[in-house]
C-alpha cells in the first residue's frame, strides 16, 4: 500500500465531499494535480459512496432499536427479577411467583419484539401450546407465554440451575461412557419430543444445562421452529429464516429448511463430538482407540450430510450408542469398515495379490462378517420400525378405534377384538425394560384405558371385569415403579394418580370395596398433590383434580357419607367451571359436569332434602337430555341420559311426585331400550333398563296402579334371579335381585298383599345376607336399602 | 432488575473512575452499573450476524470490555465518547482474538460475518473489516478513531462532534470519506 498516494485520495475525497454533489467532478480534475490515477481512484470511490452507506450503516435498524426494550415488570404471576443470558434473539429473565400461592422460579424469554400479525399470533399461540404439552425429564418445561403489550412474544420456562453440558463434561473430564451416558439423556429428550412431531431446531451445548445432579435438561424445544413459523406467517421474515446455529445446523437448515427430525440427529452428533472432546480437555486429542473409533463412527453416522445417510431416528442413534456402552458392535461402524477393506485394495492391488493366499481366510470371513453386519442392520432397522408401530397401533387401537367403536351400534365383537390386540401390544410395551419414561406413561395409560374399556363401572364397557382388574393393577404398579425411579416427574405422578383414582372407582363402583376404594382414593389426592408440587401443568391437575372429586364423592356416598358427597360433587362442579371454555363443551366436558350434580343431588336425596336433590338431578337431565338432542344414536349420551332420567324419577317418586316420575322414567326406560335395539349384547343398558322398571313400578304403585306395578316388578325379580344365578362370580348381580325383591315386597305391601309381601322381603333379606357374607355390603346398603327394607318388613309383617 | 438509566460520566462516575485507578476494585461494578446498557449495546452490535457462531453472549462480551477498559490504567478514558469508544475498541479486539483463536483449533473455519440485524444490509467479514481499519490507521489514524466511535461504538455525529470540538458537518463529511474508502477496501479485498 502506498500511504502517501492513499491519503492524497482521501484528501481529495474529502475536498470533493465538501463541494455540492455536480461540482465535485471538475473540482476532483482539477485539484488532482494531473495525477490521473489519483483522480479516477477517487472518482470511483464517490461512485460507491452512496452504497458504503449501506455497508457501514450507522443508523440503527429498527429491529435493533426493538431490541432495546424495557421487559414489563410483570408477566402473569411472575415478576421478573434479573437479566439470566441474552442471544441474537432473546433476552431471559429471572421470573418469580409473588402471589404467595407457592414459591416458583421461573426463566422468562423474551423473543426480539417484531411486529406480528394476527396470523402470526395465532399460530405463535398454537405452537405453544403444542409446546407446553411436551413433558419428560430432560426438557424444561415450557409453562406460560404470550405476547406482551409491546408486541413482544415471551415464553415462560421451567428456571433450570445448571451449566452448559459442554463446560459440565469438561470441568469434570467426564470418562467417554459417563459422555455416552449423558448423551443418552439429551437423545432421550429429542425422541420424546419427536414422538409429539416436534424437532428441537437448535441443539447445542447453549441450550443443555446439567444440574449438580447430574441430569441434562435441554432448553428451548421448538422455539427455533416456532420463530420461524411465525415469522413466515408474518411475512417479516422469508422462507428459510429459521434461526441458525452455524456449527450445529445441517446442510439442509443451513439452506434454510424447517428444522426437523433429521437436523437434530445431525446436531446430536456434533454435540456428541463437541462433549467428547470437550472432555479429553482443550487441545488434547480424543484418545484414538479402537473404542473411540467407533463412537467417532456413530457421530459421523448422525452428521451424515446427506439426511438419509443418517440414522433414520433418533432410537437408532441411541441403540448405537447403547451398544457401544455394552461393547456391543455398533451399526455405524459395518458401512465404514467394509470401505476400510476396499479402501485398502484400492490404495495397494499388488500387496493384495501377493498376500492373497495368506489372508484368504481373513478376507473371506470379513466379506461374511459384513454381510451379518449389514443384515443385523437391517434386521435392527426393522425391529425399530416395529416398535413404532406396535406402539402406533397400541395407541390408535385403545384410543382412536375403541372410541369410534363405542358409538358405533352392535360392535361388541370388534370392541372385545380390538381390546384384545391392544392388550397384546400393550404386554409386549410393557416388557421393554429399557423404555424411556414417555412410553412407560404412555404404557400406563394404555392399560389405564384397557382397563375402563373392559370394565370401568358406570360406563359403556365390555364387562371383563377381571381382565380390566388385571391391566388396574398392572398400571398402578407400573405408575408406582416410576415414581420411584422418577420422583421429580410429574408426568409420572400424574399417571398414579389417574391410575389409583380409577382403581378407587374399581373398588367403589364394582367391587363395593369402600375401604380399599378410601385407601386407593386418599392416595390418589397424595399422587396428585406431588405432581402439582413438581410442577404438572395447571390444567392437566385442575381436570385430574375434578375427577377424582368425582370419584371421592362417589365413594363418600357409598359409605354414607352424604353431606360430604355433597360437598365434593360441588367441589368437582366448582373445579369444571374452572376449566377452559373447549373443555367444558366437549362431550366429555359436559358428561362430567353432568355427574359432578348427580353426586350433589344424591348426596341431598340421601340426606331428605326434596329440593336440593330434586335441583341437581334436574340440572343433571337438562345436560344430558341437550347431548342426546344433538348427538342422535351416540351410546354414550344415550346411556347417560337414561340414568339420569333414573336418578330424576326416583327422586320425584321419593319426594310425592308419582306423576311426573312415571312420565320422567318412561322416557328413561325408552332410551335404554334404545339402546339395547341398538345393540343387543349392550349389558349396561340391560342392567339400566332393569333399574328404570323397578323404579317405573315403583311409580306406578305411588300412582294407586297397584296390578301393573305387581306385573311389572315381577318379571323384573324373575329377570333378576336368572342374572344372578348366570352370573354367580357377580356379588352385583345378587344385591341387584336383593333390591329387586325387596322392592317388590314393598308394592306387595302396599297393595295389601301382606303374605306375599312378607315373603319377599324374607327372601331380599337372606340375599343381602349372602352380599354382606362375601364382605361387599356397603354404607348405602346398610344405611338405607337394608335398613328401610328391615323397617318395611317389620311394619308388614308383626 | 438491572437495567440502569443512561448516565454521564461526569460527576459521580468521574470520582469512580479515579478511585478504580486508585486501587479500588469495587468501582468496577459501580462503572460497569452506570454503563451497563451501553455496553451491551455496543456488544449487541459488535457481535451481530453469525458471530454467535463463537458462542460469546452479548453480555459476557460486554463484561469482558469492562474488565479491560479497566485494566487499561494510565490513559484512563476522561469522557464518556472516549470511553464507549474505547469499550468498542475492546470489545471488537476481543471478537477478532475470539475469531483467530476459533480459527487456529479448526483451520477449515469459514469466515465469521457480521451483517447489521436489518436482514437487507450485507454481511461484512469481521477479519477483513478489521485488516481495513487497520490498513486505515496507517493512512489517517484520526479517521480510523472516527471510525471506532460512529460505526462500533454507534456515537451520534452530535457527540463525536461535541468532544472533537468540530463542527458537525465536518465529522459528517469525514465519517462519509472514511466510509466510503473502507466500503472500496472491502471489495477489493
Amino acid at each position: 500500500m502506498d500511504v502517501a498516494r492513499e491519503r492524497r485520495i482521501l484528501e481529495l475525497l474529502d475536498g470533493a465531499l465538501g463541494r455540492p454533489a455536480e461540482e465535485r467532478l471538475s473540482w476532483v480534475a482539477a485539484n488532482a494535480a494531473g495525477d490521473q490515477d489519483v483522480a479516477s481512484a477517487v472518482i470511483a470511490l464517490l461512485d460507491r459512496e452512496d452504497s458504503a452507506r449501506s455497508l457501514l450503516p450507522t443508523e440503527r435498524s429498527a429491529a435493533e432499536a426493538e431490541m432495546e426494550f424495557v421487559p414489563p415488570e410483570r408477566v402473569g404471576a411472575y415478576r421478573l427479577s434479573g437479566l439470566l443470558g441474552e442471544g441474537g434473539m432473546s433476552r431471559v429473565y429471572l421470573g418469580e411467583r409473588d402471589d404467595g400461592l407457592f414459591e416458583h422460579q421461573v426463566a422468562v424469554k423474551f423473543m426480539r419484539p417484531t411486529y406480528l400479525d394476527q396470523r402470526a399470533r395465532d399460530l405463535f399461540d398454537t405452537e405453544r401450546r403444542a409446546l407446553a404439552k411436551l413433558r419428560h425429564p430432560n426438557i424444561a418445561t415450557l409453562i406460560d407465554g404470550g405476547i406482551d403489550a409491546t408486541g413482544s412474544p415471551y415464553l415462560v420456562m421451567e428456571f433450570v440451575v445448571g451449566v452448559p453440558i459442554d463446560r459440565y463434561v469438561a470441568d469434570r473430564r467426564l470418562s467417554s461412557e459417563s459422555v455416552a451416558r449423558l448423551f443418552l439423556q439429551v437423545c432421550d429428550a429429542a425422541r420424546a419430543a419427536h414422538q409429539s412431531l416436534i424437532a428441537h431446531g437448535d441443539i447445542k451445548p447453549a441450550n443443555i444445562l446439567v444440574d449438580p445432579e447430574g441430569r441434562a435438561r435441554l432448553l428451548d424445544f421448538g422455539v427455533a421452529q416456532m420463530l420461524g413459523d411465525a415469522g413466515a406467517a408474518t411475512g417479516s421474515i422469508g422462507e428459510g429464516a429459521y434461526p441458525v446455529t452455524t456449527a450445529y445446523a445441517s446442510p439442509q437448515r443451513m439452506q434454510g429448511a424447517r428444522p426437523s427430525v433429521g437436523d437434530d440427529i445431525y446436531a446430536l452428533g456434533i454435540l456428541l463430538r463437541a462433549m467428547r472432546s470437550a472432555a479429553a480437555g482443550v487441545g488434547a486429542p480424543v484418545a484414538s482407540s479402537d473404542r473411540e473409533r467407533a463412537l467417532d463412527a456413530v457421530c459421523a453416522m448422525a452428521t451424515a450430510s446427506e439426511a438419509t445417510a443418517r440414522y433414520a431416528g433418533v432410537d437408532a442413534l441411541m441403540g448405537d450408542v447403547q451398544r457401544w456402552l455394552a461393547r456391543r458392535p455398533v451399526a455405524a461402524m459395518s458401512p465404514d469398515w467394509r470401505s476400510h477393506v476396499s479402501a485398502f485394495i484400492g490404495r495397494h492391488p499388488l500387496a493384495v495379490l501377493a498376500a492373497s493366499l495368506a489372508v484368504a481366510g481373513l478376507i473371506a470371513t470379513s466379506a461374511v462378517m459384513t454381510g451379518l453386519y449389514a443384515e443385523a442392520r437391517r434386521e435392527r432397522a426393522l425391529a425399530e420400525n416395529r416398535f413404532e408401530q406396535v406402539r402406533g397401533l397400541a395407541k390408535y387401537l385403545l384410543f382412536d378405534l375403541y372410541d369410534h367403536l363405542d358409538r358405533t351400534p352392535q360392535s361388541l365383537r370388534l370392541r372385545q377384538d380390538v381390546a384384545r390386540r391392544g392388550q397384546a401390544y400393550l404386554d409386549n410395551l410393557a416388557r421393554d425394560a429399557a423404555a424411556s419414561d414417555a412410553l412407560h406413561v404412555e404404557t400406563i395409560e394404555g392399560f389405564l384405558r384397557l382397563a375402563a374399556v373392559q370394565g370401568a363401572p358406570g360406563k359403556s364397557n365390555l364387562g371383563d371385569l377381571v381382565a380390566a382388574r388385571s391391566n388396574l393393577a398392572k398400571s398402578v404398579e407400573l405408575a408406582r415403579a416410576l415414581v420411584a425411579r422418577r420422583p421429580g416427574a410429574p408426568q409420572a405422578w400424574l399417571a398414579l394418580a389417574r391410575a389409583l383414582s380409577l382403581a378407587s372407582d374399581f373398588a367403589e363402583n364394582a367391587d363395593h370395596d369402600v375401604i380399599v376404594g378410601e385407601r386407593d382414593w386418599l392416595a390418589s389426592q397424595d399422587a396428585l398433590a406431588k405432581a402439582q408440587r413438581v410442577g404438572a401443568a395447571t390444567p392437566t391437575v385442575q381436570s385430574l383434580a375434578v375427577e377424582t372429586a368425582i370419584v371421592g364423592a362417589s365413594l363418600r356416598g357409598w359409605q354414607g357419607r352424604y353431606a360430604e358427597e355433597s360437598a365434593l360433587g360441588q367441589q368437582a362442579l366448582d373445579g369444571w367451571r374452572a376449566l377452559p371454555p373447549v373443555v367444558k363443551a366437549s362431550e366429555m366436558g359436559r358428561l362430567t359436569a353432568a355427574r359432578a350434580w348427580s353426586l350433589v343431588a344424591e348426596g341431598a336425596y340421601y340426606r331428605g332434602d326434596a329440593i336440593g336433590a330434586e335441583r341437581g338431578y334436574r340440572e343433571q337431565t337438562s345436560l344430558t337430555d341437550a347431548l342426546v338432542g344433538g348427538a342422535g344414536n351416540d351410546p354414550i349420551a344415550l346411556r347417560a341420559a337414561a340414568r339420569a332420567d333414573w336418578e330424576l324419577g326416583t327422586t320425584l317418586i321419593e319426594f310425592g311426585k308419582p306423576a311426573l316420575a312415571t312420565a320422567t322414567l318412561a322416557a328413561g326406560a325408552r332410551l335404554a331400550q334404545h339402546l339395547i335395539d341398538l345393540d343387543s349384547e349392550d349389558s349396561d343398558a340391560l342392567r339400566d333398563l332393569r333399574i328404570l322398571r323397578l323404579a317405573q313400578a315403583q311409580a306406578l304403585a305411588a300412582n294407586h296402579r297397584y296390578l301393573a306395578a305387581i306385573a311389572l316388578m315381577s318379571s323384573q325379580v324373575a329377570e333378576r334371579e336368572a342374572f344372578a344365578r348366570s352370573h354367580p362370580d357377580q356379588v352385583q348381580a345378587l344385591r341387584d335381585l336383593a333390591v329387586g325383591r325387596a322392592a317388590l315386597g314393598d308394592i306387595l305391601a302396599s297393595a295389601n298383599r301382606k303374605y306375599e309381601a312378607c315373603r319377599a322381603y324374607a327372601m331380599a333379606k337372606t340375599d343381602f345376607g349372602e352380599v354382606s357374607r362375601r364382605g361387599r355390603l356397603t354404607g348405602v346398603d346398610v344405611t338405607y336399602a337394608v335398613k328401610q327394607m328391615v323397617e318395611h318388613q317389620h311394619a308388614t309383617c308383626h | 432488575m438491572s437495567i440502569a438509566a443512561e448516565a454521564p460520566i461526569g460527576g459521580h462516575t468521574a470520582s469512580l473512575w479515579r478511585r478504580y485507578a486508585s486501587g479500588d476494585r469495587r468501582a468496577v461494578d459501580a462503572l460497569l452499573n452506570a454503563h451497563y446498557d451501553e455496553f451491551r449495546r455496543i456488544a449487541r452490535r459488535v457481535l451481530n450476524g453469525d458471530a454467535v457462531r463463537l458462542r460469546i453472549q452479548p453480555t459476557d462480551l460486554a463484561h469482558e470490555a469492562a474488565i479491560r477498559v479497566m485494566n487499561a490504567r494510565g490513559d484512563g478514558p476522561d469522557g464518556r465518547t472516549h470511553f464507549l469508544a474505547l469499550a468498542a475498541k475492546v470489545m471488537r479486539q476481543t471478537l477478532i482474538d475470539e475469531v483467530r483463536r476459533a480459527r487456529a483449533k479448526k483451520r477449515e473455519m469459514p469466515p465469521v460475518l457480521t451483517g447489521w440485524m436489518d436482514p437487507k444490509a450485507p454481511a461484512l467479514d469481521i477479519e477483513a473489516l478489521d485488516v481495513a481499519l487497520t490498513r486505515l490507521e496507517m493512512v489517517d489514524a484520526e479517521l480510523a478513531t472516527l471510525v471506532e466511535r460512529r460505526f462500533f461504538a454507534g456515537l451520534s455525529i452530535e457527540e463525536i462532534a461535541a468532544e472533537s470540538k468540530e463542527s458537525a458537518s465536518t465529522v459528517k463529511r469525514r465519517w462519509r470519506v472514511a466510509r466510503a474508502w473502507l466500503a472500496n477496501e472491502l471489495k477489493s479485498a
